[in-house]
């Protein structure tokens, strides 16, 4: 397995959608590249920041929608 | 498993869902308050803060209209979340008139022989360490929206919204195999776009 095939293979990094046989070849080459190994650890660091930080925006996840935005859409409703 | 499985106030949803039915004024405010601030910040992932009333607004008179058709299997939160997203997705659609910047620029090279072109100083591997840092979450949201629309819809739709792969093709109107591809090339231009300021000697 090469560098490209290994980044490839990524594809299939959230599940184990990888057949047992690449999967060895995948971990082999692992084990030699570090050049693999942190673009693995970077290329997750990536997901795990993105769900972090748009999904938990530091203003904080208020749970209220404005009431003027409520009297809008009850407006509109009454209105179509 | 949307974002919003875990309602910290039980409703009764069956009455709620009774009302609305009926197309009671109060049953509507009832899931205005009971769900709109959270829908709110999902419409604000995918369209940003000036448009996302706008699309909260479109999504809601869609659910009253179609509550006809909400059959129970679903949690009334998710059925809601899914008609956001759609009404969020729609408008970025409509958004991008013009062609796409090509993703391309954004991908990794190779060379003949299979190893990578220009392999770069590697990450802090903890992603907390890199949270605490203010100019990180700037950083981060500065990428996404810089992602073609099309691969930021995939990024917004699996990993950050957590819909099936089956369930975002869906809403793409395209195929699994087609997210799969996207989201990876996506993933990989997000790295990339990072790269710079996250590598561990900057």
């Amino acid at each position: 397995m090469t560098c490209r095939e290994l980044i490839e293979a990524l594809i299939d990094f959230t599940g184990s959608e990888q057949p047992p046989a690449e999967r060895r070849y995948f971990e082999e080459h692992l084990d030699l590249c570090p050049d693999c190994r942190s673009y693995l650890a970077s290329y997750r660091v990536t997901v795990e920041l993105g769900r972090r930080v748009v999904r938990h925006p530091e203003t904080g996840d208020t749970q209220d929608l404005p009431e003027e935005l409520v009297r809008r859409i009850l407006a509109a409703q009454r209105g179509g | 498993m949307s974002s919003l499985a875990s309602n910290p106030d039980p409703i009764d949803e069956a009455a709620l869902v009774a009302g609305l039915r009926d197309g009671e004024e109060a049953a509507y405010e009832r899931l205005l308050h009971a769900y709109g601030g959270r829908l709110l910040h999902v419409a604000r992932r995918f369209v940003g803060e000036d448009e996302a009333g706008d699309v909260l607004q479109e999504a809601f008179l869609s659910a009253f209209r179609s509550i006809g058709r909400f059959d129970g299997r679903a949690k009334l939160s998710t059925w809601l979340h899914r008609i956001v997203v759609n009404a969020a997705l729609m408008r970025l659609r409509k958004r991008q008139a013009k062609a796409e910047e090509p993703l391309e620029p954004l991908l990794p090279t190779f060379l003949e022989d299979g190893h990578r072109a220009v392999p770069g100083p590697a990450w802090p591997e903890d992603p907390e360490e890199l949270l605490r840092r203010r100019e990180t979450r700037e950083l981060v949201r500065r990428a996404i929206d810089r992602l073609p629309v099309s691969y930021r819809s995939v990024v917004l739709l699996r990993d950050i919204e957590e819909l099936s792969g089956a369930e975002a093709a869906a809403m793409l109107g395209t195929n699994p195999n087609a997210v799969k591809v996207r989201l990876h090339r996506a993933r990989q231009a997000l790295r990339e776009l990072l790269d710079p300021e996250l590598r561990e000697a900057a």
